[in-house]
């Protein structure tokens, strides 16, 4: 759910400040982008659009889950 | 000294009232004033220092100094940006994320741009607004967006902003053009004052244990709306902080009672930005209250949370109430849905859900919106018509300032944009000229290092609650839509007992393991000070009128609450409320 996977990544680190809520981080040791917050991935598919590689996969809803104002 | 600090101190602990954040790291402190047999006994602090304690607490305090400080990088924040350096100050921007990637602006898709060839005259859609804004808005500022819009327009045509779904090229391109200098990924959580005038702020880094400080001669908030990182809109980084950071320095704060009421959402970035005109929407309250109150009533529709509201609601333009309106009209400057759930036309690659089964349109909570500010309507509350706060050298624009541009809900399509286009402007000249006629004060070192504690109490806290759970703890309390969309005083007080004891119990206790953490601890001390706001100013306005609907107070009350609300601390440290007469009416 959420932010899902990031397959073949480049490491050109462009997604890690297009996430508004931080969710992404470079990892330090492999030099790609890694999903290290993904409790917070609002949906916004910001990283997707910014992704050179279409490397980011989204997939509906959140990972925790969210409060609605009825239901 | 800290005045936040001063405050704090002044007051006892159980007195303290307005989720300041200086209470995040009160605990010590908190601990000699709490009043015995009073409260939750204090969490004990463990014995001896990680590295992580070390670490932070050797962080060094980065300091920079500037003319004007700009806090925002939506568009408010780049018009405010170069229009302040256009007019000769030195200026520094401080993004929480990133430039043209933050707050709102990402996924705005319309932008208004007003021509009486457009067939209508400046003086009708002036009357217009008004009384589809029930008297509400400020005039002022509904006239700015109609004289500069096409200005705004025109110059964001220059930097590329219609030829880009990302805008993050097109918003970085006049900074770059004029070296303005940016600094990203930093939370400013404390707004520096000396004798009564702002001298700067001072935040954190979510990269590295560094605090940063910055001396300024005027600071500009382009934080945007406010929220409690609602379901269905993108807007998990507007956590109030403008209007907190603010607040705590004495600026007075409007507009807390009026409610964004999107039963509906909108993900991802539908192809490129768009201008709107007035002669292709109607001018009216865009609100969705009524969808709520119909959902509060009988339940959702059997067409899921999604669906229409049983019975139809009210009708349509015109009704102040009315259903949100069709999909191509979703009030909220976001532009039109993404391609109904089909997966949307998109950007330049396709569209963000290409090839992902399309955005999710439908499939997220019912009022996904809950708790959401108007565009416009919370923040600052302007003293003049050029975004000046009561803070000397402190200005708001944007969804950061109460402008009231179309009062207490939403009249135009892709009139936020602009107006916020236009307010960033205008508050950069406002501000440059400002700070040409002042001098640097810097804030001593042993002010800034009582804010610094402030800044990583919750870093050095053993044990605490998560930010995470105390949000969602906060989102159970103010998200249903029986709190803010049909409201009720008994309700209201309950649930502002909640929030109190959150702000008193919690707030205290926030832990963060992690700088992504520590940036969330100060957000959620912001949101809870910001559900305070938001209860007390609904509790006080009783009437019914725009987008504040009391089921106890039904009726528009023209004699009584021809105002706005203004909230501001006390000099007990308390929240007070104040009426202020809407000028022209």
């Amino acid at each position: 759910m959420a932010i899902e996977r990031i397959d073949g990544c480049i490491g050109c680190g462009t997604c890690v400040p297009t996430c508004p809520t931080d969710v992404i981080r470079m990892n330090e040791k492999t030099k790609k982008a890694e999903i290290r917050y993904p409790q917070d991935c609002q949906v916004c598919y910001l990283c997707q659009q910014y992704c050179p590689v279409d490397a980011i996969t989204i997939t509906d809803g959140r990972t925790i889950p969210s409060i609605s104002a009825w239901g | 000294m800290n005045p936040l600090n001063t405050k704090f101190k002044r007051r006892s602990f159980m007195g303290a009232v307005g989720g300041s954040c200086a209470v995040i790291s009160a605990s010590a402190i908190a601990q000699q004033e709490r009043p015995s047999g009073g409260g939750h006994p204090p969490m004990p602090r463990g014995a001896g220092q990680s590295r992580k304690q070390k670490n932070a607490v050797e962080g060094k305090i980065q300091q920079v100094s500037t003319d004007v400080l700009v806090v925002g990088g939506g568009m408010a924040g780049v018009f405010a940006a170069v229009k302040a350096h256009d007019a000769g100050a030195r200026v520094l921007l401080v993004d929480k994320g990133a430039v043209g990637r933050s707050g709102q602006t990402p996924f705005a898709r319309g932008i208004f741009r007003f021509n009486e060839e457009d067939g209508m005259t400046k003086a009708e859609y002036l009357r217009k607004t008004a009384i589809a804004a029930e008297q509400m808005n400020n005039p002022v500022y509904t006239e700015l967006v109609l004289d500069q819009s096409p200005v705004v327009v025109a110059e964001l045509e220059s930097w590329g902003f219609f030829k880009e779904a990302t805008y993050a090229k097109a918003m970085n391109y006049p900074l770059k053009e004029r070296n303005i200098p940016t600094i990203e990924r930093v939370m400013l959580t404390h707004l520096l004052e000396e004798d009564g005038r702002v001298v700067g702020a001072m935040g954190l880094s979510i990269d590295k244990n560094e605090s940063i400080a910055i001396h300024a001669k005027s600071v500009i908030l382009c934080t945007g709306a406010s929220g409690f990182k609602p379901t269905g809109w993108q807007i998990g980084s507007l956590t109030s902080d403008g209007d907190a950071m603010a607040y705590r320095i004495g600026a007075e704060i409007t507009g807390k009672e009026w409610v964004d009421g999107h039963g509906m959402t909108n993900f991802g970035l539908d192809g490129l930005a768009k201008t709107t005109s007035s002669g292709t929407e109607e001018i009216r309250g865009m609100l969705g209250v009524e969808q709520n109150i119909e959902v509060e009533k009988s339940g959702p529709s059997s067409g899921g949370m999604m669906g229409p509201p049983r019975g139809g609601g009210g009708g349509p333009g015109g009704d102040r109430r009315g259903p949100p309106p069709g999909g191509d009209k979703m009030a909220g400057g976001h532009g039109g849905p993404p391609g109904g759930g089909k997966g949307g036309p998109g950007g330049s690659k396709g569209g963000p859900g290409g090839g992902h089964g399309g955005p999710p349109m439908g499939t997220s909570g019912g009022g996904v919106s809950a708790g959401m500010s108007q565009h416009k309507a919370e923040g600052l509350f302007p003293q003049d018509d050029k975004c000046s706060s009561n803070i000397p050298g402190l200005y708001a624009a944007g969804d950061a300032l109460g402008s009231m541009q179309s009062g207490g809900i939403y009249t135009q399509v892709g009139g936020s944009l602009a107006g916020s286009a236009a307010q960033g402007a205008l508050a950069g000249k406002t501000a440059a000229e400002y700070a040409a006629g002042v001098d640097l004060v810097k804030t001593d070192a042993a002010g800034l290092k009582t804010i610094n504690t402030d800044i990583y109490a919750p870093y050095l806290r053993d044990s605490g609650f998560s930010a995470q759970w105390v949000t969602q703890t906060l989102q159970g309390i103010m998200i249903p839509n029986f709190i803010l969309y049909v409201k009720s005083e008994d309700r209201m007080r309950a649930a502002l007992t909640y929030i109190e004891y959150l702000r008193d119990h919690q707030v205290p206790l926030l832990k963060a393991d992690d700088l992504h953490e520590l940036r969330q601890c100060h957000e959620t001390a912001n949101m809870i000070l910001n559900a305070e706001m938001k209860l007390r100013a609904s509790i006080e306005r009783k009437e019914s009128r725009g987008s504040h609907y009391r089921e106890d107070y039904p009726e528009r009350n023209d004699k009584d609450w021809l105002c706005w609300i203004k909230i501001r601390q006390a000099a007990d440290g308390g929240m007070e409320l104040v009426k202020q007469s809407v000028k022209g009416s």
